[in-house]
């Protein structure tokens, strides 16, 4: 880059080739050339000084062209950038704002973007700008406001703004749609509850046409999925579908790049899938294809395909598994890691790492060029690499790879990483150390590198586990000796971090004597000379290597000098801690027997027993009293020992004022009345809830303050005190008081009587009262020595079962891989099965949780897959008809004595019937071009139509797909072309119809009359297969007055030949029809034969099938055939009930009529068309039972709008309702209707159908507890409510 | 989340164009821009181009002695951002019809009119160079029929 001479700007421009821009003035491009010259960051500091002083100057000036100020604020923007903070600007940029020239406005914007923040109280000003743009005409000024409201709006403000964003949702132009699907990510980022109102909308910006706003949307999806996936499941059929096309390079081209259709756009909806296919099978099944799909295509030398193929190998492994998707990965991760750029190797270890939590085996085919990566001089690659170890980690290689994280943790300075690493050592340590000692080892080098880093616990876990040890008592003695040396050994380290300090110093006070080689006095010395050092924290530190000097020193009977020395030292610790373990110690030396009784070897998982109440001393302290001893006065509380501020649960606090009034003073000089009124006094303390209470010693639950030896008293769950009575034996009978006064009292009563074990008593009582506070520390050492150890136990014991708590959050992962390096078969046991088994369980609770989890999550989306999947199956079964020409699945077909056609079965025979096959095919001759291409076998997503209220369903089939895509002008049938690849989702055709759902257009197919085959609700031929209400147009109401057979001719009523009711099929001898008539309790159909001869019938017989579903009721329901005589002219009725078990859309009754004539049997052929209505009956129900029924018990739902319906009133609609469908209007709300009606008279099978009224539309949602039974209504009511 | 900012950083480690996604003042921004310079340019050619850095991930591209540089959280897709640094090139290239370093130092408004219409709410959102510069250059036209 040559730098520019001083040539006026455009031939400057001219001669580089760079692009200055008109009219920038020469400041501004001196000031370029400064900044691009300077070579140093000195020099570039100076320059971005200078020009901020200047703007400064220049700011400030009144009248400022609308060009200088552009070009200040981008010099502004210039320093701000390099370093120097411009804050006078802002203001400035804030007006910028204001003006209306776009480019201006715009360099405004951008000023404030960059120079603000979202807290920024100049955002204030801003924000009505920003509502004025958005309201603006002008597209390119909504824009730039949607930008930056992307980047400036903070929670409070989105109110303010939301309303002006709302609109632009639903804007004509492309671009702004997605930007104010951008703005609403941005303001769920801030405050996801501020657009849960318009989730409709965001979703219907899933399915816009243009893909830009579609791919917007996504983003805000990943977000949501994120927080919740359990929500967003019924979106995953969509996703896929999404997916899928851009797959198949169905998107326009402007989208590809390098050959990969939209890569991003592809990427990320991966990532969504494999958010919503985590643990879900159902849902993660339903993206098995297209992810192979995905996994072929991606399958070229491109980077962007590399990482698509990436992202799709992280969807397979992650969703719900399928071996052979996982396969598949793994073979693709193969190629990244065989290539040589640094990259792709990269991503195939981590690809491997997420294969190999699926399937550990898939990583060994891999070992060699795994551990090349790990060699690699290039950092990344190694820690990828170590992450992939980690989760390989099984108890044959943790020692190696253990090592090599140790190693890497030694080498590195990084603090992120340490802090990555450490837990991850532990853990693995923790979980599959072959053996003790190797763990110990492990622990120890881990400690010295990165001991800060390392939590207490884990120290204590170590302790725990070389004082509990295991059942075999070898292997804990050699873990111990080899503990215990090792330890002695780095006694001498100059630097040791404290929880190893804390862990040394136990250890070897515990152990030392087994540690035979090593010479006792010199380990006591090392041990001490600890203490000169500092540390993080000292009181703990130090009270434990204090401990552990008494330890030792109990252990073996020396006390050099020099440790008394260092004792006396710290005796005068800042540390009250520490200053009473010293004394304590000191005191305890005194007396070598009772030292090595408190300190006993190798007993720290033994409970102590404490004799709480010190009844050993009674018998001193009685004679003390005896001789004259002062009982205990509790009056003041001695601080001379912290009180910690427990007290157990059973006692309360109450207050800690004593409010019973102090009884009458009494002569002082009556040595028992005396008594008495201290006893008294005392007596009262006692009752006094707070001095009765001993506050719990127990510290707090972290055993890190286990050192903190808290004094004093024990168990507070003593008993309370005893009534006064003058007796002294009662005082000694009394708990300690606060402050331990009490036996300070015993103490010196006792100590009156009895020898001291220090020195000898002396007259003096001060001395008296030094050997008795001696004594006391003695007995409370003691105590305390005890009581701390069991604490240390417990607590040990406590974090112990935290750790384990907290273990399955480890152990989510579940790995055990095979080893890259060596089989798991050769792994030795681990001796801590305890653990292990502790673990396993842990491990296979979660597992069973996750299971269910699992379980739960896929009933939880069987419901609605389960719908889809229905849906789907019918459309697809009724494909898959041999294309002949039609597909009229209903087609019954006279002349094949099929039985019980349903709606779906049979269809495949559309075999058509001579005459009748010629009126099918005039009415379908123009679906035989639609039905062939059924060729969407595989479903994409439904957009719903959002018309419909009942959200919820989601039709499934391509149809509708294709259907929204086109133009509203087109028909369905023309539709199932290309035009649904490119010119659906090509942002030029912006159809605004596009929530059309298509469901007229079939209407060359419906018309016709008469067409009464059909009232089996076929999906009629629409190729598209159209979800719920088939929209076959075939559907005829069956109990319209013009039902006909198909046989012979177009039937008509049958009333006008004088024949009853509805003809059926007619010869020259017989004509048969029947009558239909509905009862409360079932359906009566009389078939009347009526003999048109002239002679009397012979062999007459009438044979009746119920459809599937259908069955008799009547008193000769087993009959099936009914013999009938009829004399010439004269005709014969056969009345048989019907109840239907299951309605379905098909249902009927088939019989046929035999005769006799002249020698051979003639037969008529017939079918009564019956139709869900006919077994429908009105049911009353409230508001509230609608509802309930509604919610609750009616699931199965189909819904369907009809487009042109002359029932335009809801009192119309009321009516008409009632008598075509038998439901009784429950209640009219304004435009919506809600009715019921229930099966015959099953209160238990109910109907339920809501309506809208949107003249001339209609819209209508059935729900009934069985899909056949919604779809069948359903079909009926499209039929009957269609003009 | 997603994406955390997006630099432009010469060889001398002079910052070109500098976009975040969350809010740094200005101080920590230098400083960490010159932090994370350093260690781009101590990689070779060989190595990868993506790095761990304080708890989240530099992905980075040289294109002669410019360095683009994005900084993404750790679940993002390493190569699909730099897959989309190269589109942010091609589509500078594009508008300003052969970009080079000065290019954008002049231009540095229209450089992040650009980055705007790609990434927004720190995820990136158009990857269709028609639609990135259209907008920008129907702003250009009036501004150029205005003056």
């Amino acid at each position: 880059m040559s730098r520019a001479p001083k040539l006026p700007s455009f031939i400057a421009s001219h001669l580089q080739g760079a692009n200055v821009p008109p009219g920038a003035s020469k400041e501004f491009c001196n000031l370029i050339k400064a900044i691009g010259e300077s070579g140093t960051n000195h020099e570039e500091t100076r320059i971005i000084a200078k020009e901020a002083k200047v703007l400064e100057e220049r700011l400030r000036q009144p009248n400022i062209t609308k060009k200088q100020m552009k070009e200040y604020l981008i010099r502004l923007l210039y320093c701000e950038m390099l370093g120097k903070e411009v804050s006078f600007g802002y203001i400035h940029a804030v007006k910028f704002t204001q003006h209306s020239s776009l480019l201006e406005k715009r360099v405004g914007y951008l000023a404030v973007s960059l120079l603000l923040h979202e807290d920024h109280e100049l955002i204030y000003l801003l924000v009505n700008t920003i509502q004025r743009d958005l309201q603006s005409t002008n597209i390119v000024e909504i824009c730039m406001a949607l930008t930056v409201v992307c980047k400036l709006i903070n929670a409070e403000m989105i109110p303010a703004v939301l309303q002006y964003v709302v609109p632009a949702l639903g804007h004509s132009r492309e671009i702004v749609r997605k930007k104010a699907v951008l703005a609403l990510h941005r303001f769920y980022q801030r405050s996801p509850s501020s657009i849960t109102h318009l989730m409709p909308k965001i979703r219907r910006a899933l399915y816009d046409q243009d893909p830009g706003v579609m791919a917007a949307s996504l983003n805000l999806f990943y977000d949501m999925i994120v927080d919740d996936a359990s929500k967003n499941k019924d979106l995953v059929p969509s996703f896929v579908s999404v997916l899928k096309q851009v797959v198949e390079h169905r998107l326009p081209k402007d989208f590809d790049y390098h050959k990969v259709p939209a890569p991003w756009m592809q990427i990320k909806l991966l990532k969504i899938l494999a958010l919503l296919g985590k643990d879900d099978r159902a849902a993660s099944e339903s993206m098995y294809e297209v992810l192979r799909d995905c996994l072929r295509r991606a399958d070229i030398q491109s980077s962007a395909a590399y990482a698509v193929l990436y992202q799709c190998v992280l969807t397979c492994t992650q969703i719900y598994p399928s071996s052979q998707l996982v396969e598949l990965a793994a073979k693709s991760v193969g190629r990244f890691l065989r290539t040589d750029n640094n990259n792709l190797k990269y991503l195939g270890i981590t690809a491997l790492a997420s294969v190999v939590s699926v399937n550990p085996s898939y990583a060994s085919p891999h070992k060699a060029l795994v551990i090349e990566c790990l060699d690699d001089p290039d950092e990344t690659l190694k820690r990828k690499t170590l992450d992939l170890l980690c989760k390989m980690t099984n108890p044959a290689n943790v020692k190696v790879i253990v090592e090599k994280l140790l190693g890497y943790l030694k080498s590195t300075v990084d603090t992120y990483l340490r802090k990555d690493l450490v837990p991850r050592i532990i853990e693995l340590a923790e979980r599959y150390a072959p053996d003790n000692v190797w763990y110990v080892e492990t622990i120890n080098t881990l400690f010295q590198t990165a001991g800060d880093l390392v939590h207490d616990r884990i120290a204590h876990n170590l302790m725990r586990l070389i004082a509990e040890g295991t059942e075999d008592d070898e292997l804990d003695a050699e873990l111990r000796v080899f503990a215990t040396e090792s330890y002695i050994e780095l006694l001498e380290e100059p630097s040791l971090p404290d929880v190893l300090v804390q862990t040394m110093a136990w250890v070897v006070g515990e152990y030392a004597y087994l540690a035979e080689d090593y010479d006792q006095e010199i380990v006591l010395q090392l041990v001490c000379d600890l203490l000169n050092r500092t540390y993080d924290d000292e009181a703990t530190t130090k009270g434990w290597i204090i401990t552990a000097i008494a330890k030792l020193v109990a252990q073996t009977g020396l006390f050099p000098n020099a440790v008394r020395d260092q004792l006396q030292v710290w005796l005068s610790s800042v540390s009250s801690d520490i200053q009473q373990r010293c004394a304590e110690v000191l005191a305890l030396v005194q007396n070598g027997s009772l030292m090595r009784e408190v300190l006993p070897i190798d007993a720290s998982c033994e409970d102590i027993e404490v004799d709480e109440d010190l009844s050993f001393l009674d018998s001193v302290v009685q004679t003390a009293l005896q001789n004259g001893a002062r009982p205990y006065e509790a009056h003041d509380i001695n601080i001379r020992k912290e009180q910690p501020a427990h007290t157990t649960e059973s006692t309360n606090v109450a207050s800690t004022f004593n409010f019973e009034p102090y009884e009458a003073p009494q002569d002082p000089d009556q040595a028992s009345s005396s008594a008495a009124f201290n006893q008294s006094i005392f007596s009262n303390a006692q009752a006094d809830p707070v001095l009765s209470q001993l506050p719990s010693h127990r510290g707090a639950g972290d055993a890190s303050s286990t050192g903190t030896g808290r004094t004093t008293p024990t168990d507070a769950s003593s008993t309370a005190a005893k009534p006064s009575a003058a007796s002294a034996l009662q005082v000694k009978a009394r708990r300690w008081g606060r402050g331990g006064d009490l036996v300070k009292k015993q103490q010196q009563q006792a100590a009156q009587e009895q020898p001291s074990t220090t020195e000898a008593a002396e007259g003096a009582s001060h001395q008296q009262q030094q050997q008795q506070q001696e004594d006391q520390q003695q007995q409370q050492r003691q105590e305390e020595e005890d009581r701390r150890r069991r604490e240390e136990e417990a607590a040990a014991k406590r974090q112990a079962q935290q750790r384990a708590a907290s273990r399955p959050m480890d152990e989510e992962k579940r790995q055990l891989a095979d080893s890259i390096f060596v089989s798991a078969d050769n792994a030795p046991v681990s001796p801590r099965t305890a653990r292990r088994s502790r673990a396993k369980k842990s491990r296979a609770a979660r597992g069973a949780r996750r299971r269910d989890g699992g379980a739960s999550t896929a009933a939880r989306s069987a419901a609605p897959v389960g719908d889809l999947l229905s849906l789907d199956d019918e459309p697809q079964q009724q494909q898959q008809q041999p294309s002949a020409g039609d597909d009229l699945m209903g087609l019954d077909l006279l002349g094949d004595s099929q039985p019980a056609v349903t709606s779906t079965t049979t269809a495949s025979h559309a075999q058509q019937q001579d005459a009748a096959g010629d009126l099918l095919g005039d009415f379908f001759g123009s679906s035989t071009t639609t039905t062939a291409p059924s060729a969407t076998t595989s479903s994409s997503p439904p957009p719903p139509s959002y018309d419909n209220f009942m959200s919820s369903s989601l039709p499934v089939s391509n149809a509708q797909e294709q259907q929204q895509q086109q133009t509203s002008g087109q028909d369905l049938l023309g539709g199932l072309d290309d035009d649904f690849g490119l010119g659906g989702l090509s942002m030029s055709s912006s159809s605004s119809q596009q929530q059309q759902p298509q469901y007229a257009s079939s209407s060359t197919n419906g018309g016709g009359g008469g067409m009464d085959l059909l009232s089996l609700g076929g999906f009629g031929e629409s190729s598209t297969d159209s979800t719920g209400g088939g929209d076959g147009g075939l559907l005829m109401p069956s109990n319209s007055a013009e039902a006909t057979t198909s046989a012979s001719t177009a039937g008509g009523d049958g009333a006008e030949d004088g024949i009853p009711g509805t003809l059926l099929v007619k010869d020259d001898n017989f004509v048969v029809s029947y009558v239909k008539e509905q009862a409360d309790d079932c359906v009566h159909v009389d078939v009347h034969v009526k003999n048109m001869t002239s002679h009397v019938s012979s062999g007459l017989v009438t044979k009746l099938d119920g459809s599937r579903g259908l069955d008799r009721v009547d008193a000769h329901k087993l009959e099936t055939k009914f013999g009938m005589k009829t004399s010439a002219g004269g005709s014969a009725t056969q009345r048989t009930s019907w109840i239907a078990a299951s309605i379905s859309a098909g249902m009927s009754i088939q019989g046929q009529t035999t005769y006799l004539q002249g020698g051979a049997t003639r037969t008529l052929r017939f079918k009564i068309p019956l139709s869900p209505p006919d077994f429908l009956r009105p049911l009353s129900l409230s508001t509230e039972e609608f509802g309930a029924m509604w919610q609750s018990q009616c699931t199965a739902e189909r819904a369907q709008m009809i487009t042109s319906s002359p029932v335009t009133t809801v009192d119309d609609l009321s009516s008409s309702a009632l008598e075509t469908l038998h439901l009784s209007t429950v209640a009219i709300i304004g435009a919506e209707v809600i009715m019921a009606g229930q099966l015959l008279n099953n209160s238990d099978r109910v109907c339920l159908i809501h309506w809208r009224v949107d003249a001339p539309t209609l819209h209508a949602a059935v729900r009934t507890k069985s899909m056949p039974f919604t779809e069948a209504v359903l079909q009926v009511v499209v039929s009957s409510f269609r003009s | 989340m997603g994406l955390r900012f997006f630099l432009l950083v010469n060889k001398q480690g002079q910052t070109r164009v500098a976009q975040y996604y969350q809010y740094r003042d200005v101080e920590t921004r230098v400083t960490n821009e010159a932090e994370i310079i350093r260690k781009c340019l101590a990689r070779t050619e060989k190595q990868c181009s993506f790095m761990e850095y304080r708890g989240f991930k530099l992905i980075f591209r040289r294109y002669a002695s410019l360095y683009f540089i994005v900084g993404a959280d750790n679940d993002e897709n390493e190569l699909a951002i730099l897959e989309f640094i190269h589109m942010v090139v091609e589509t500078m290239d594009q508008y300003f019809e052969g970009v080079c370093e000065l290019d954008i130092m002049f231009n540095i408004d229209k450089a992040h009119f650009i980055l705007d219409e790609m990434i927004a709410n720190g995820e990136i959102v158009e990857t269709n160079k028609t639609r990135i510069i259209a907008p920008i250059r129907v702003i250009d036209k009036v501004d150029k029929l205005s003056s």
